[in-house]
């Protein structure tokens, strides 16, 4: 068991290396926002009360628990499964109660912490349910793949964000985090690759162009009736709303650009989501949100160049 | 005609493809045979335009050929998540093709509205080969195109072979059983080392058979012995 658990360990470490690596330049800018972030959530996990600390240590860990994929094979590894998960996630947990503790020195709620992810390791995680039907989507245009795939997959969490920014469009973060949140889930929608087949169909011209044009249409009309009510409600405040709108735009952009810039015919994901998220994350330190602008133009000129590499007669 | 002339590809160092040369004739079906790592999926690949041949030529009708003259059955099969079944045919069917969906799923008989990701691997290489009828193109290429199918759908897929070649698609197939291919096609050629050795005609199939097996049987035969 410590043989296995240490190979399992040195197996993370090596993923967690490779995914690091493959940044690449970007990591220059990654790592001093990663820093920035990490202290700020240190600093704010350290001012909370031992109970609220334990709930939202909980909850991070239980939404990493109900999305593992890999217990099938750990079961065949022939290992006790909680077992590991136990280690792993107390492990894990370190990186968090470590600095808070040093920043806070306050114990107890570290411990309760600690003992709460202890028991979340021996949670059952759901199995995928067999159901072979699929939500019908008829009002997605056919050719927006990514957006029926994406809706279908994550419709659980995306209908009640919808919903809570509709009926809470009275106050004025209603509407926009909705949005924020939505655009957030919906650009790993862009994660997946379409195969050759599907791609040299959709070709044309200006295809890059029209297709964020359409996709960033769809995405505003889907949220019509929340900037109604939000222009309604609060008109005074009308350019949070653009911002907010615009950043989807440029985000969207960037999303479909950055799928298309690293197409291959044989690879099946394009693996944006650390790009996306350091955007993000230029979006809140000082003098860094101009980034994703740049980004927008820069990955339309890399998409263009990898298409015209594969399809030079498109 | 779809003519390959010097067709040269390698890996690196590693030569796949050597100085290949092979004629397919317009309305036939043409067999690729070739042990694992011949270079069966490379041609295709290079035919299709997912490899990038180092020298060498390819026409069609003496013109260069173009991935849109091309309908390519991999052996994967690469669909996208959370789609189903007949939202992949429409993205895959192409205006001029008079593709007709329900029509093709009377012969197919395909869960369509369900999502394709809960499809068996047969289901699977079916649909992805009514995705590459509905491109509608002149040149199929079908690159194991019997593996993991039932018997009843490896004879449906064998019927429509013959009749899409009757109306006139040429038809490139690769397969490692050898049965497969002696039953459906016009011609074989036998790919080995990067090369066409020799290319049989039908009545040469049985006389084929036979020497690639006393062939196969002579090269394994002492180790064989050996271990047994």
């Amino acid at each position: 068991m410590p043989t296995f658990l240490a190979h399992l360990l040195f197996i993370r470490l090596k993923q967690a290396g490779r995914a690091v690596w493959g940044v690449g330049a970007l990591l220059l800018i990654a790592i001093p926002l990663a820093l920035i972030l990490l202290f700020v959530l240190w600093d704010g996990l350290a001012g909370l009360k031992a109970w609220q600390l334990t709930a939202i240590i909980s909850l991070l860990f239980l939404s990493l628990h109900g999305q593992r994929k890999d217990l099938n094979f750990l079961q065949k590894c022939g290992q006790p499964v909680p077992i590991v998960l136990l280690v792993e996630y107390q492990l894990a947990l370190l990186f968090l109660s470590i600095p808070v503790l040093l920043l806070s020195g306050h114990w107890p709620g570290i411990a309760m912490a600690h003992l709460a992810v202890a028991c979340l390791a021996f949670v059952p995680v759901p199995q995928k349910s067999g159901d072979r039907r699929a939500i019908r989507l008829n009002w997605l245009p056919a050719d927006n793949l990514e957006w029926k795939s994406g809706v279908r997959r994550h419709w659980r969490l995306l209908l009640p964000v919808y919903l809570a920014g509709l009926f809470l469009s009275f106050y004025i973060p209603g509407v926009l985090l909705s949005v924020a949140v939505i655009l957030m889930i919906s650009l790993g929608f862009y994660d997946e690759l379409e195969s050759r087949t599907l791609l040299e169909r959709a070709l044309q011209p200006h295809f890059l162009w029209k297709k964020w044009s359409r996709h960033y249409g769809l995405f505003c009309l889907l949220f019509a009736p929340q900037i109604m009510l939000y222009l309604i409600f609060h008109f005074q405040y009308w350019y949070f709303l653009a911002f907010v709108l615009a950043v989807a735009g440029v985000f969207l952009g960037c999303a479909i650009f950055y799928k298309y810039s690293a197409y291959l015919p044989a690879r099946r994901r394009a693996n944006n989501q650390t790009s996306m998220s350091i955007m993000f994350m230029s979006l809140i330190v000082p003098f860094l949100a101009p980034l994703s602008l740049i980004a927008f133009f820069v990955l339309h000129r890399k998409a263009r160049q990898r298409l015209q590499y594969f399809f030079p007669d498109a | 005609m779809l003519e390959i002339r010097q067709l040269e590809f390698s890996y690196g160092d590693t030569a796949v493809l050597q100085q290949l040369d092979l004629r397919v004739q317009n309305g036939s079906i043409h067999g690729i045979l070739g042990v694992n790592g011949a270079g069966k999926t490379s041609l295709f690949k290079c035919l299709y335009g997912l490899l990038t041949p180092q020298s060498g030529r390819i026409t069609w009708e003496e013109q260069p050929l173009t991935f849109r003259q091309i309908a390519f059955l991999e052996t994967g099969n690469f669909f996208y998540s959370y789609i189903t079944g007949r939202e992949y045919l429409q993205l895959c069917a192409s205006d001029t093709s008079g593709f007709s969906i329900p029509d093709w799923n009377r012969i197919f008989r395909l869960p369509l509205d369900t999502l394709v990701d809960t499809y068996s691997t047969g289901m699977k290489k079916q649909l992805a080969f009514m995705g590459i009828l509905a491109q509608g193109r002149p040149v199929l290429i079908l690159d194991e195109p019997f593996n993991g199918l039932d018997l009843e759908s490896s004879e449906k897929m064998s019927i429509i072979i013959q009749e899409l070649r009757k109306k006139g698609k040429t038809i490139l197939i690769a397969s490692h059983i050898l049965e497969t291919l002696t039953r459906n096609c016009d011609r074989i050629s036998h790919l080995s080392e990067g090369r066409i050795r020799t290319t049989y005609e039908a009545h040469e199939f049985t006389l084929m058979t036979d020497q690639l097996r006393q062939q196969l049987r002579e090269d394994i035969a002492d180790d064989l012995y050996r271990v047994l």
